[in-house]
């Protein structure tokens, strides 16, 4: 029978929705899972995991965990899956899943498949699809060998469903020291409201059209007022006229959200790459000829600067 | 909306000429059938985009100085077509008439160079043999030592020959058709070519049939293979060549430069990069891809000739097509067997220098239904009966 | 400073790349050395220009290889090791595997590579490479700074921002393609790489047998490679904006179940 670990992960000491889509995609298998929770001050959001249906709920609350150290979630990761008893274990493709899935699966000897975008699980056989070449191709893959399965998948891959908190049968992991050889000194965080771009249902982006910070900052209030995460091009960062956090794309963060709004974005294939797993694509640029017309659901041929301030109007007639 | 150089049509479904291929070739027909002739009902078809093929990756040189005088009485039309285009065309090609080099490595290629220099001039071309220290006076960083394994000994010298914007020739040629009511039909292939009794009746697409008179095919690469549709065969073998760009440098080059020894030619764009080309490709072969052999050979024979380039950096390698003849010379002419149809094609290496040239007589060809006197020479049944143009001492490198 | 680079050469996937019964086509394809691990050649050249030392390359995989290493040489690396290896079907813990043999006995302070190849992104190797080896590891470095023999500090961009993180040599640490812009390769740098030292290994030399090889010295496996379902274009609206963007909101909003 198999068995699920998952690898909770949090943010300001809550629980980010790629790991409530890895418990739901679970519950919606029939797989028995449990959970593993690691971080500073996380202890609160064990109830909130059993509610998306994990059993049992291995917790590292320390301060010492609050940045994301591989020395030690390994550790943590290997010890969780040895009193579980999981035959797999599913992380998030985040940058902690993409640190921490090849070196837990090495850790426990066995291989691993990263960035899944569709998991077919009939007992211990899984067949994973993965994107590959700058997603021009995807790859279906398959486990060889017997042990555990190490998998890592795409946040947006899946759906999470709604769940309420539930009472949650914990376990306390005892906290690693950690490698000595590395010291996880600080965290540079640029402090804001701002919603994640990987965990956002609708992604505002803006591209070059926009000509210049000036340009950006027009365009970023309608994502606050669409509810969206703030996205944008390679090309916006690496002029500096947005921070590198924003960025989209295979350098910066991959997204699939429900909604990607593309303002004066020509859509160059490392982008193309990072967004094009999107539900929905909507695109406004001056050039027809734009390849990000070719990946749009909608398409509009326009100049960005008239039309954004139309979709404000529009977003705020929806909202009333 | 933004204005294009030229527009999008619906394809209809008869016209009066069809000219296959939207290169430099295939545009400057359909240009001068419509200007030199009133014939504006006409399609060019292309299989990819305008430029795509070899008049988007060739090095932009030109030249005249050739060896035969059918080659050089065509290739001097053809630069003198050229030095006007600019100016009539309405659209600046950044022609650069700096001056070209042949480098002599040994007594026998100064042999031939000087033999060139006195056909050159005897047909009115400008042309003249150099000694080491003239060389070294105009290019004042080539190594003229006897250091190198193939010392300078001599270059043919060829005032008009020169550079020019190869985009913005097939940009403006498609303008200026467009302009007189040529159709362009891009990303459109040709499956077959119609012919009943013995006349061309239309070409069929992947886009639908279109009736026609008239087909001219301007393409390289698939030459053969559209020759093939109407049964003619061609002497056409398929190599591919490599070039190169560095990054840009301030200018120091002021003319191009060629060593048919060391199988290099190189010139510095106004933008100060220098573009290197080099012999084709041993092989026949349809990739046009790039080989680290090449960049090793080339970088090799390239500090021989200027040492002074050590530090100079690789931004881009490239391939194109080019479709050899047995006699280095194309192939223009009309075909006894099929009526309406014309070749236009087996431009090796020395293509874009004979658009103009190329495109003005194919028009006249096919507005008149006879040959012009200029091309009589190109005709495809040559190498059957054995009246080659033999321009192979003119090639700009080894072959 | 000693540094080995591990590199992947990789079709070029700004080019078509074609699929024929479920197997990528090789023939026709350009090869080029993957992005992030020309990057990761570009942050070693500068380590040693400032610290002293030798990059080398090591490429696994056929003779092609062979190219991208005198590519990675040309641009001023000092030597390769290329394990000629006709690959069949290895996995990331395969190649993992052999990099620790190649790593067996050698003097290295660093290996730096790329965050993921451009062909797989899987992103698996390098850090499968450092649990094997025992060795710390930091992933998708955007900076590095306080360069010494024995240690340095890394910039790792994480989910939630940059992390520092002081660390100890030898690691293994991956590099994100904002550390750098690689240098091009000059003519003096590309007639050099002729000449510089290639050592070229087989799998046997490195005391591996078929069974740590290929398909049975892997853990997963490709079973096809497909097209993914190309996105069609959709709807396009053309015209003046406050005629388009009501239009389409209104289409979002009954058709796709837009909702803010």
């Amino acid at each position: 029978m198999p068995k699920v670990l998952v690898v909770a992960e949090t943010k300001n000491g809550e629980l980010k929705k790629p790991t409530l889509e890895l418990l739901s995609l679970a519950k919606s298998m029939n797989l028995q899972a449990e959970s593993v929770l690691i971080g500073k001050e996380v202890s609160s959001q064990a109830d909130l995991l059993a509610g998306y249906g994990s059993g049992k709920v291995y917790v590292a609350d320390d301060a010492g965990l609050e940045i994301y150290n591989t020395s030690k979630y390994t550790t943590l990761v290997a010890d969780a899956v040895g009193q579980s008893g999981a035959t797999q274990v599913w992380l998030t493709s985040s940058e902690t899943g993409r640190d921490l899935t090849p070196r837990v699966a090495a850790r426990m000897g066995v291989g691993a498949l990263s960035d899944v975008t569709e998991l077919e699980i009939d007992g211990d056989n899984i067949t994973a699809t993965r994107p590959c070449m700058a997603t021009k191709l995807v790859q279906q893959c398959r486990f060889t060998k017997d042990g555990l399965r190490v998998i890592s998948i795409r946040a947006g891959a899946y759906e999470a469903e709604e769940a309420s908190p539930q009472t949650a049968d914990t376990v306390s992991l005892s906290i690693p020291e950690g490698d000595a050889r590395v010291e996880v000194r600080d965290i540079q965080v640029e402090e804001s409201n701002e919603i994640e771009l990987n965990e956002a249902s609708i992604v505002v982006s803006v591209g070059r059209g926009t000509g210049g910070t000036e340009g950006c900052d027009f365009v970023k209030p309608l994502a606050g007022e669409m509810g969206a995460a703030f996205g944008a091009s390679r090309a916006v960062c690496d002029a500096g006229w947005m921070p590198h956090k924003h960025q989209v794309g295979q350098t910066g963060t991959v997204v699939s959200p429900d909604f990607y709004f593309a303002f004066g974005i020509s859509g160059a294939i490392q982008h193309l790459a990072g967004m094009s797993g999107s539900k929905v694509i909507v695109a406004i640029n001056k050039d027809a000829e734009a390849p990000i017309f070719k990946v749009a659901d909608y398409g509009i041929v326009g100049d960005l600067f008239k039309a954004v301030p139309v979709f404000q109007e529009e977003v705020a007639k929806i909202k009333n | 909306m933004t204005e294009r150089m030229w527009n999008n049509h619906e394809m209809r479904s008869s016209y009066d000429v069809v000219i296959i291929g939207g290169g430099a070739h295939g545009l400057a027909t359909a240009y001068y059938l419509a200007k030199n002739h009133g014939i504006t009902n006409i399609a060019v078809i292309e299989q990819k985009f305008i430029g795509y093929g070899g008049s988007g990756r060739n090095t932009a040189i030109l030249r005249s100085n050739y060896r035969t005088e059918e080659g050089i009485l065509f290739y001097d039309q053809s630069l003198k077509l050229y030095e006007d285009l600019a100016q009539e065309l309405d659209y600046n090609l950044m022609f650069s008439q700096q001056g070209h080099f042949t480098l002599g490595h040994s007594t026998a290629s100064m042999q031939a160079l000087t033999t060139r220099a006195a056909y050159n001039r005897a047909l009115g071309v400008n042309s003249t043999i150099l000694d080491p220290p003239e060389i070294k006076k105009m290019l004042p960083e080539i190594d003229i030592s006897n250091h190198p394994r193939y010392p300078i000994m001599g270059a043919l010298y060829h005032p008009p020959g020169g550079i020019i914007r190869h985009d913005a020739v097939v940009w403006s040629y498609a303008r200026g058709a467009d302009q007189r009511g040529v159709h362009i039909h891009q990303l459109t292939e040709v499956q077959d070519i119609l012919v009943e009794n013995g006349e061309v009746r239309g070409v069929k697409t992947n886009r639908g049939t279109i009736h026609c008179k008239q087909v001219v095919s301007c393409v390289a690469g698939w030459s053969s293979e559209i020759c093939k549709m109407v049964g003619i065969k061609l002497p056409l073998v398929t190599h591919p060549l490599q070039a190169l760009v560095t990054t840009d440098y301030k200018p120091w080059l002021h003319h191009v430069v060629v060593s048919s020894t060391l199988h290099i030619y190189l010139s510095q764009t106004d933008r100060g990069e220098l573009v290197c080309g080099n012999g084709i490709d041993h092989y026949p072969h349809y990739g046009m891809r790039s080989t680290l052999g090449f960049l090793e050979s080339y970088a090799a024979h390239l500090l021989e000739l200027f040492p002074i380039l050590h530090n100079v950096t690789v931004q881009r390698q490239w391939a194109g097509l080019c479709d050899m003849t047995p006699d280095y010379s194309p192939i223009i002419s009309m075909v006894d067997d099929v009526d309406g149809f014309y070749i236009n094609c087996g431009w090796g290496t020395w293509g874009f220098k004979g658009s103009p040239a190329s495109g003005w007589n194919t028009a006249q060809m096919v507005a008149e239904r006879k040959t012009p006197d200029m091309i009589a020479a190109f005709r495809h049944d040559r190498y059957v009966k054995n009246r080659l143009v033999g321009e192979k001492a003119a090639a700009s490198v080894g072959n | 400073m000693e540094i080995i680079v591990p590199i992947r050469q990789v079709p070029d996937v700004a080019l078509n790349i074609r699929v024929n019964e479920g197997k990528v086509v090789e023939d026709g394809v350009s090869f080029v050395i993957s992005s992030w691990d020309e990057t990761a050649i570009e942050g070693a050249l500068q380590m040693t220009e400032e610290l002293g030392g030798e990059v080398t390359l090591l490429g696994i995989g056929p003779e092609r290889v062979s190219e991208a290493l005198r590519k990675g040489l040309a641009m001023g690396a000092h030597k390769a090791i290329h394990v000629l290896y006709e690959e069949g079907q290895t996995d990331s813990f395969g190649y993992a595997k052999i990099m620790a043999k190649v790593m067996e006995g050698r003097n290295y302070d660093l290996i730096l590579t790329g965050k993921q190849a451009q062909d797989t992104d899987a992103g698996l190797t390098a850090s499968m490479l450092a649990e094997f080896l025992d060795l710390p590891q930091v992933t998708n470095i955007i900076r590095f700074s306080d360069l010494a023999v024995d240690g340095m500090t890394l910039y790792r961009k994480g989910d939630h921002g940059t992390e520092v993180i002081g660390i100890k040599l030898p690691a293994v640490v991956t590099v994100n393609d904002s550390l750098n812009e690689p240098r091009l390769a000059s003519m003096r740098g590309i007639m050099m790489a002729k000449k510089k030292p290639m050592e070229t290994l087989s799998p046997s030399d490195l005391g591996m047998g078929a069974e740590e090889l290929g398909l049975q010295g892997s853990m997963t496996e490709v079973l096809k490679f497909e097209k993914p379902e190309s996105r069609k274009e959709g709807e396009r609206f053309e015209g003046d904006e406050t005629e388009t963007v009501p239009m389409a909101i209104q289409k979002l909003v009954s058709e796709a179940k837009l909702a803010v």
